[in-house]
């Protein structure tokens, strides 16, 4: 079998590779694009632990369905957000919108 | 399954997982961003096949690539001024951004590396995972099952009724 530690150190690379996305990008999608890789690169750690911890019970496959759930409702709302911000700021640069900062 | 042949497999899709994600994070144009994004989730829902996890896989496939990304495609098209703008960090948030991404992924990776995970079984997953998966959720899950629902439907209506144009009745 493949060990375990691959594939942790390919999901926390992936983690890295979305957070930067997170950090970097100023368009609103984006951050979301990135935020869907994070989710994911945890997603494949719970499998991979149910794989190789709890192989008969299927524990973090479960878990793993409850984030994609979880995932599909955020993007939904997150993306009427975003919507409702352009149509109110004409603009999704995250710098822009520092209107509650005094 | 061979272990030398799921060992090609697994550092196939992880150049592909890597690469795609950083075509996502780095790419000019929004539009070909969700592409790659399209092609990332596609490529862990090969891992999920690999961890013989196939109901998580099929569902990846649903929901994210059937799902998310085209639902991501329309506000793309709606916030359509946005696809070919690039948004540029200040250099100092830049080499400050991934000094602490490596820092952390570093940490973690000497982690993985230094662990011994002690726990790990060596028993065949079941061969028919679907139908202990719905066992699993009228069972064990089945509070957290309902929840899910209830939060599902919470951000359908939240996410009409944030998004509608207001004072048009």
């Amino acid at each position: 079998m493949i060990p375990l530690s691959y594939y942790l150190t390919l999901s926390a690379i992936l983690f890295g590779i979305g957070l930067i996305g997170v950090l970097l990008r100023k368009n609103a999608i984006a951050i979301l694009f990135s935020v869907e890789i994070m989710l994911n690169s945890a997603n494949l750690n719970l499998v991979a632990f149910s794989k190789y911890i709890t192989p008969s019970q299927a524990s973090g496959q479960m878990f793993a369905l409850f984030v994609m759930a979880i995932a599909a409702a955020e993007v939904a709302v997150g993306l009427a957000i975003i919507l409702m911000i352009y149509r109110n700021m004409q603009s999704i640069d995250l710098d822009k919108l520092n209107i509650f900062k005094w | 399954m061979d272990v030398s042949i799921s060992l090609v497999i697994f550092l196939a899709l992880a150049a592909m997982a890597i690469i795609s994600s950083l075509m996502v994070v780095v790419g000019r144009n929004l539009f070909n961003a969700a592409m790659f994004l399209g092609a990332y989730l596609l490529v862990i829902a090969g891992f999920y096949f690999l961890l013989s996890a196939e109901l998580v896989g099929i569902m990846q496939v649903f929901v994210y690539v059937g799902g998310v990304v085209v639902v991501l495609l329309f506000g793309i098209m709606l916030t359509s001024q946005m696809i070919n703008v690039r948004l540029v960090s200040a250099l100092q948030q830049r080499v400050l951004t991934l000094v602490v991404v490596a820092a952390l992924v570093g940490l973690l990776v000497s982690i993985f590396s230094k662990t011994s995970f002690y726990y790990i079984s060596s028993a065949e997953a079941p061969r028919d995972s679907i139908s202990l998966i719905g066992k699993l959720f009228m069972t064990d899950y089945v509070l957290p099952f309902e929840v899910i629902s209830v939060l599902l439907l919470a951000a359908l209506i939240g996410a009409v009724i944030i998004a509608r144009e207001e004072g048009r009745q």
